[in-house]
């Protein structure tokens, strides 16, 4: 008998599913992401049913249908909770069971020892045999055909065969769990202070997790800063893009500013001030672009320009609000999701460090207000936020 | 290669050089090991080249080993003796001038062999401190002494004479492995008249192609080889031998040989001239690099910017140079060479390493010193 059968990925779908009205919105925002992130495997047919998506090859491409390349792909797109690669095919119980002799055939090919058990859930409650019954037949068979190597283990087998009996029968085992959150796009655009360390990549990640599309801003100070540094952060935005669809990368010639406040701004305030011009340099690219948020990877107390009343000074210049994701997170844990989603190696590389000429010895670690608008009274706030922003490269990732 | 100063990390291969491989590949690329006549032939060419080689290094034929390049010669040299049944005292001298590929070797050697390495200091010139050595050769029993032959970051030369001499003294079994590397071609070497046992060298610093470098090893010196297999080379490297590659190292070792006095007068000139056309410019700094070093390796420090700074400049504008350390704030990647001369606090990372060959022109310095002070002007701060 030949073998029959269509490979699929069949998606699950998370918080979408609780949606209210805009439940359709949210599931059309998921099926582009996920042809975008796939644009370059192949056309796939992507479509919704039952609070699901699947990925499947379209009936008139001869191309292979490459499951595990589409399941490492998929895992960078957020809003669903997690994907399984399944064998679908015809409703009919002999059909049925020689899939599932192939299928096992092949869990078993490595000669080990593994332990299984079946799940069934019969929507087509037409289907000659009951889940329980179908369970036991097949577990039967099973052990039968491997008797050297199955065992039936209910509560925590090596494979959970699932079987699920609709208009056609679908066969899996394995899940891979995604990242969840909601659809890129679906909640508006922010804009990434992305500096090229540790933390904003992440801060990134984090946001673009609740459906923002990302663009991110870059200040480059060359010659201080090489160019290695801003190859760096092109990096680090190619890989962010994987997970937040298109982004352009604004790089900001930041040099005569730098100069600038280094010149006129009393040592122990040159960060803040940097830091406050960075953030009214965002904010007007942001209000141009038609951004209404900002990203950065501050978290409290991690250095002197991230203790309390320093991100009061920096937020007071900008209107939009400003969302810091990794406020509250300990340093070890943003570390920890760096490597994980492959930041980390990019962002440690050492081309950073350099800019430390700019860093007073001990910086004002409680400035006010009042210090910052004394130490910024020597500056041209306006014309240094214009020459700024006519100083941008960007970069369409 | 136009505006080209860092001739110690490589050199470049001049078109004679790329015929002549380019012909050897075509026509001398048999197996030397093969009995038919062209694999004969080749067996030939290389004992041919190999002789060539031994004779301007100073040595003999049986005493050259073909490696992938120095840092497999060097390693070769410190673990074969290491591993080789000589008498063990389970410790090496060595200097804290070395190249990484030194280092690092005796690191590995320390920590899995359970050695002890000795660091004798250098002196403000960037040379071994004899006094030390002295002293050291004089209160330890020593397997190996491993030196290098000139500074890679300074240019300075180590008096190599007056420390075999000092061996032969203290420990006249003690053998010597010198890193050649950066002394060929820029000043004499000849391997019986030094007096030592090891050397390493590598010929794309030569203007050469990378890949391929030298082992010399004195018969009286017993070695473990590194790499083992097919016994090529009297066991002591295996691998089948590159003939097209062994006759272009001759090839690029003779004609080097042959302009040695040339080249190196108009290095020292155009190093002259670069000093020269600094003081003119009115540009800040300080030569780092002893007055004697060889010509080819100015370490300079430019105290109102930092190297890494400059160099980003320097490399905008097309210009290829190096620097001293990289700009870092962690101790332990800053160059050890340079924390020995008790330079300044920091001044390290405001250092640039300019180095010369013939091929340079005046021109190019006059551009390289015309951007260094642009680049001060605008950028200090």
């Amino acid at each position: 008998m030949k073998i029959d059968y269509q490979e699929l990925i069949l998606i699950r779908l998370g918080e979408i599913a609780l949606k209210g009205l805009n439940r359709h919105k949210f599931e059309t925002r998921l099926i582009s992401n996920l042809r975008y992130r796939l644009r370059d495997l192949g056309k796939f047919k992507i479509y919704q049913e039952q609070s699901r998506v699947y990925i499947e090859k379209r009936p008139q491409d001869e191309f292979d249908f490459p499951t595990g390349q589409i399941l490492k792909r998929i895992k960078d797109v957020f809003g669903y909770v997690s994907a399984s690669p399944v064998r679908r095919f015809a409703n009919d119980k002999d059909i049925l069971f020689a899939q599932v002799e192939t299928y096992v055939a092949e869990l078993y090919a490595d000669g080990a020892a593994h332990s299984f058990k079946f799940e069934t859930r019969r929507i087509d409650k037409d289907f000659p045999l009951n889940s329980y019954q179908l369970n036991c037949d097949l577990g039967e068979k099973v052990l039968n055909a491997f008797p050297e190597q199955a065992t039936v283990d209910v509560h925590n087998p090596d494979f959970l065969l699932q079987i699920e009996i609709r208009q056609e029968i679908y066969l899996y085992h394995e899940i891979q769990p995604a990242y969840s959150g909601l659809p890129v796009g679906i909640s508006g655009t922010g804009m990434l202070l992305l500096s090229g360390g540790i933390d904003s990549p992440v801060a990134g990640f984090h946001m673009a997790s609740r459906g923002l599309q990302l663009e991110a801003i870059y200040f480059h100070t060359f010659p201080y800063t090489g160019d290695q540094a801003k190859q760096k952060v092109i990096d680090l935005a190619t890989r962010l893009s994987d997970f937040s669809g298109r982004l352009p990368l604004h790089i900001v010639d930041f040099t005569d500013i730098q100069l600038e406040i280094n010149q006129k701004v009393p040592g122990e305030m040159l960060t803040v001030i940097m830091r406050r011009m960075m953030m009214r340099i965002a904010d007007r690219l942001a209000e141009k672009n038609k951004i209404n948020c900002l990203i950065t990877g501050e978290s409290l107390g991690q250095v002197a320009s991230q203790t309390v009343d320093a991100l009061r000074c920096t937020n007071s210049v900008v209107d939009r609000p400003v969302f810091r994701p990794l406020i509250g997170i300990d340093k070890n844990d943003t570390i920890k999701l760096a490597r994980e989603i492959d930041t980390y190696e990019t962002s440690i590389l050492p081309y950073e460090d350099c800019c430390t000429i700019f860093v007073a010895k001990h910086p004002k670690i409680n400035p006010n207000q009042l210090d910052c608008e004394q130490a910024e009274q020597d500056l041209d706030i306006e014309l240094l936020v214009e020459q700024g922003l006519n100083k941008i490269e960007t970069i369409v990732i | 290669m136009t505006n080209y100063f860092d001739h110690t990390a490589t050199s470049f291969i001049e078109q004679d050089v790329i015929d002549f491989l380019a012909k050897q590949l075509t026509e001398n690329n048999y197996n030397p090991a093969a009995r038919y006549t062209s694999g004969i032939k080749a067996a030939a060419s290389i004992a041919k080249s190999t002789q060539t080689i031994a004779s301007f290094l100073g040595a003999k034929s049986n005493e050259v080993i073909i490696t992938s390049g120095a840092t497999e010669s060097i390693n070769t040299a410190l673990k074969g003796i290491v591993f080789a049944p000589n008498p063990k005292h389970k410790r090496i001298l060595t200097s804290r001038g070395e190249h990484p590929a030194t280092v690092e070797t005796l690191k590995f050697i320390e920590l899995r062999l359970d050695y002890t390495i000795d660091y004798c200091s250098l002196n403000n010139n960037g040379e071994v401190d004899l006094e030390e050595l002295e002293s050291l050769l004089r209160q330890n029993q020593y397997d190996l002494l491993t030196l290098i032959h000139v500074n890679n970051v300074l240019g300075s030369v180590n008096p190599i004479a007056q420390i075999v001499k000092m061996r032969n003294q203290y420990q006249p079994d003690l053998p010597i492995h010198l890193d050649a590397v950066q002394s060929l071609g820029k000043i004499p070497f000849n391997f019986e008249t030094l007096g030592i046992e090891l050397a390493s060298f590598s010929l794309h610093k030569l203007g050469g192609p990378k890949g391929i470098g030298i082992l010399l090893k004195n018969k009286a010196t017993r070695l473990e080889p590194l790499i083992h297999g097919g016994g090529q080379q009297n066991n002591l490297r295996s691998g089948t031998e590159n003939p097209a590659l062994v006759a272009t190292m001759a090839y690029v070792i003779e004609r080097m040989q042959k302009n040695f006095g040339q080249n190196n007068l108009a290095v020292a000139d155009l190093k002259l001239f670069l000093l020269a056309q600094l003081k003119q410019a009115k540009i800040k700094h300080q030569v780092i690099s002893p007055e004697d070093a060889v010509p080819h390796i100015v370490s300079i420090a430019f105290p109102e910017l930092r190297a890494e700074t400059l160099l980003n400049v320097l490399a905008k504008e097309g210009m290829q140079v190096s620097i001293g350390s990289a700009c870092s704030s962690k101790k332990s990647e800053r160059n050890q060479v340079l924390q020995q001369l008790n330079l300044p606090q920091g001044l390290d990372q405001y250092i640039l390493r300019i180095s010369l060959d013939k091929s340079n022109s005046q021109t190019e310095i006059c551009d390289l010193v015309r951007i260094i002070k642009t680049a001060l002007d605008k950028y200090a701060v």
